[in-house]
């Protein structure tokens, strides 16, 4: 899966229009990351990628680019 | 309804979500609507009352959060929830209890699933229905007790319907959302999973509805 097909994910997940976030997006910025977008970011990447994403690496992580490295 | 029933919510101050007590004054048996709150209630029944049953408007963790005591506490209760419900409540990761450090996970005999129209006598001559409202999660169900809906998260009063956690569908929600609306009148007691009790579009008291 490339990071723009994985984005488009995150965009659907979280609800927001598609083409919206770049890799530089700061995770502070997007509005729709409250506590229940986060909860649905850790399921999406339970779910899609078997990856246990937690909530300290919420707050760890900046970018959206720092959530495609977890991926990596 | 009768004056001598009456809908009592507790409220678990953390998650937010209602949890409602339904009593008859002529009546031993309490039923609940889904079970956030736990040593409130049982501190607020006295030591004749026992929780018949309990009906789950969806399973996610924070309307399910004290089941298990419940269940050690009154191990003869139902509990009734949707088809979906009855394999969530056995899952942590469904229920999303799992992701809150609290893992969820139950299945008892005494289970029963509701579908659409399915119509279970909690007093003598008072009657609750089911209806399926998807779309907050697959398992919704809303219920209609003579003039009281318990909505659960399906629809809360003045709030957008969450359809963005696992097993949301905005589109399912919207269906609900024209199901719940042809229900609701004028003189419907909105009972909702999270936030105040509304009627005709006006907060009623915090303490009980009747």
């Amino acid at each position: 899966m490339t990071n723009k097909e994985i984005i488009n994910l995150i965009e659907d997940a979280l609800e927001i229009d598609a083409n919206t976030l770049t890799e530089e997006t700061k995770l502070d910025d997007i509005e729709e990351l409250d506590s229940l977008g986060k909860l649905t970011l850790i399921t999406l990447f339970d779910d899609e990628f078997d990856k246990e994403l937690k909530g300290e690496h919420l707050i760890e992580f900046k970018t959206i680019k720092d959530l495609l490295d977890f991926l990596a | 309804m009768p004056k001598q029933l009456k809908v009592f919510r507790f409220v678990n101050k953390q998650t937010t979500s209602n949890t409602y007590v339904i009593e008859h004054i002529e009546s031993d048996n309490v039923w609940l609507i889904d079970i956030g709150v736990f040593n409130e209630i049982i501190n607020f029944l006295s030591n004749k009352k026992l929780v018949q049953g309990v009906f789950l408007t969806h399973t996610h963790y924070d309307h399910i959060l004290y089941i298990k005591k419940l269940v050690n506490n009154f191990p003869n209760l139902n509990i009734y929830t949707s088809n979906d419900g009855i394999r969530y409540l056995s899952s942590p990761k469904l229920n999303l209890s799992e992701y809150h450090n609290c893992p969820i996970s139950l299945e008892t005999k005494n289970t029963f699933m509701l579908k659409e129209g399915s119509e279970i006598q909690l007093f003598n001559n008072i009657y609750i229905k089911t209806f399926e409202t998807p779309g907050h999660n697959t398992d919704c169900l809303t219920y209609l007790m003579g003039n009281y809906l318990f909505s659960g998260d399906s629809y809360i009063p003045n709030q957008k319907v969450v359809t963005k956690l696992r097993g949301g569908d905005k589109n399912e929600n919207r269906k609900s959302l024209i199901k719940i609306f042809d229900i609701i009148d004028s003189n419907t007691i909105i009972c909702s999973g999270h936030g105040s009790v509304y009627k005709n579009n006006k907060i009623l008291s915090d303490k009980y509805f009747n």
